[in-house]
């Protein structure tokens, strides 16, 4: 009988402490804590770097990466090489698992420290990068495993066109 | 000015006035009390509560209102619809009439019966019947079980209820509530929760288990069926009985502050404020209420069989021997 209702008032003495304490809730759009140092945020694509190899194209899991290939001499060297005219990252694809950015030889594909992507239509998720905007809807990679139909011709491979600028998003 | 002043005395004219205030008073409290439950809670699990519309979530009342005043009302394909759709009036109307024979201030008091807590006893059993409709009607396993668990619960609570005010009404040699508030005096020592101890404590328990709060709310125990008599409810029928609870709630702590808290009076003569004196029964009832709150977001829920033996072998024991003692004191003083 003594001890008739002591668990309830010691359960009501800790609430009512909390109820006049310190609150730990961290309000978030106003307070934005520092994110860790290897967090994996959005990707991005330093464009003068990237050399069009196309194997960040190849790993991705969820094809969320297109690139359009190109071949123009960027450098000036006189030799026309790869170059990548369109690139387009889906976020809404994107399942942020690094592995472009391990594959990535020059290193110009990496995460920022970005996290918030929300958009009203699924397509303004799609990040283009290039001068040409890419179509983010057409997988750049078919499923592996069925077999091609030879359609006879190559696949259409764009041909240089003409710098002009504005084009890209 | 004067003349509709004077418009307001006549008598149905009062009433109907009078009882539109009371009304208006029960459908925002409910939207007040929704608020002040969220933040209670949010405040005790060390969060903020809701805190974004209006100035310190002031106006999340509002917005919720309106959400539900926008969401469709659904019904389950083979419920009952007229026990189903009048259940929550059911349980909103009791909850609101109570309002009437609850004194504010010294002469104001919509109805001031004679058999006002006769009246209090009578309207909030009908409760009951709300909940056994909702349970019925929803022709849905939770809501009959959380029905089945209402009526049984609602049912048995009556009595340590009941059992509680008689010691009251014996000290007072009335059943008015005004008369009841009157005679308490106006110190704190003069109150009837001092010598009416138990009583009040029986009433407070009976009274949280009538308005199935937490620890009592087995009826809707959420944990084991999903929402009991309301699961199937949604929109502004939700709301309703949503609104129903909470009224009744604040019905409960105000008939409390009436028959044991001396209602209006102030707690010492010299607060006294006059016509004002529906501000310490605001207070009081607000206090009271804020421990249903607190009560709820620190206590876990009953079992349906400690339930029982809390109202039968402990409430009623108690209430029966303290009502003895009540009237040998009353024989011998």
């Amino acid at each position: 009988m003594p001890q008739v209702g002591q668990g309830i008032m010691k359960g009501m003495g800790v609430t009512l402490k909390h109820l006049f304490g310190q609150k730990i809730t961290r309000q978030y759009p106003e307070y934005k804590r520092n994110l860790p140092e290897r967090s994996r945020g959005m990707l991005t694509v330093d464009m003068d770097r990237c050399i069009a190899c196309l194997q960040c194209m190849r790993i991705c899991p969820d094809h969320c990466i297109s690139i359009e290939q190109t071949k123009r001499d960027a450098d000036g060297s006189g030799k026309a090489k790869p170059y990548p005219i369109g690139f387009v990252i889906d976020d809404s694809r994107c399942m942020y698992c690094s592995l472009c950015v391990e594959v990535c030889p020059v290193n110009c594909i990496y995460h920022t420290e970005e996290f918030e992507a929300q958009a009203y239509n699924r397509l303004e998720l799609a990040r283009q990068f290039g001068e040409r905007p890419v179509d983010p809807r057409i997988d750049p990679k078919p499923a592996v495993g069925k077999k091609k139909k030879p359609t006879g011709k190559k696949a259409p491979r764009t041909v240089e066109q003409p710098r002009t600028g504005g084009e890209a998003a | 000015m004067q003349t509709v002043l004077n418009l307001l005395e006549v008598e149905p004219i009062r009433l109907l006035v009078s009882f539109g205030a009371v009304l208006f008073l029960v459908l925002n409290l409910a939207a007040v009390l929704t608020m002040a439950e969220r933040k209670v809670s949010g405040y005790i699990h060390l969060r903020f509560g809701p805190n974004r519309v209006g100035p310190r979530g002031l106006l999340q009342p509002a917005a919720d209102v309106f959400k539900l005043f926008t969401k469709e009302n659904v019904s389950p394909g083979r419920s009952d619809l007229w026990v189903f759709l009048g259940a929550p009036i059911a349980m909103f109307i009791p909850a609101a009439l109570v309002w009437l024979v609850v004194p504010f201030a010294p002469n104001a008091v919509v109805a001031d019966l004679n058999v006002a807590i006769l009246f209090f006893v009578a309207i909030t059993s009908i409760g009951a019947l709300g909940v056994v409709m909702a349970g019925y009607g929803s022709r849905s396993a939770f809501s009959l079980l959380g029905a089945l668990r209402g009526a049984a619960q609602m049912i048995s609570y009556e009595v340590p209820l009941i059992l509680s005010l008689l010691g009251v009404v014996m000290l007072t040699g009335s059943l008015s509530l005004a008369d009841v508030v009157r005679a308490q005096g106006d110190t704190i020592w003069t109150w009837y929760f001092l010598p009416q101890l138990p009583m009040f404590v029986t009433f407070y328990i009976a009274g949280l288990a009538e308005v199935k709060r937490v620890p009592f709310d087995l009826p809707e125990g959420e944990s084991e069926i999903v929402g009991g008599y309301m699961v199937e409810y949604s929109g502004m029928t939700w709301a309703l009985i949503q609104a129903a609870e909470f009224a009744s709630m604040a019905v409960m702590s105000a008939v409390t502050v009436t028959l044991f808290v001396g209602g209006w009076q102030p707690p010492l003569p010299f607060l006294d404020l006059g016509n004002f004196n529906w501000v310490w029964f605001g207070i009081k009832t607000a206090l009271i209420m804020f421990t249903f709150q607190w009560i709820r977001w620190s206590v876990p829920r009953l079992r349906m069989d400690q339930l029982m033996d809390l109202g039968w072998k402990i409430l009623v024991p108690i209430t029966l021997i303290w009502l003895f003692v009540t009237a040998g004191a009353i024989l011998i003083f």
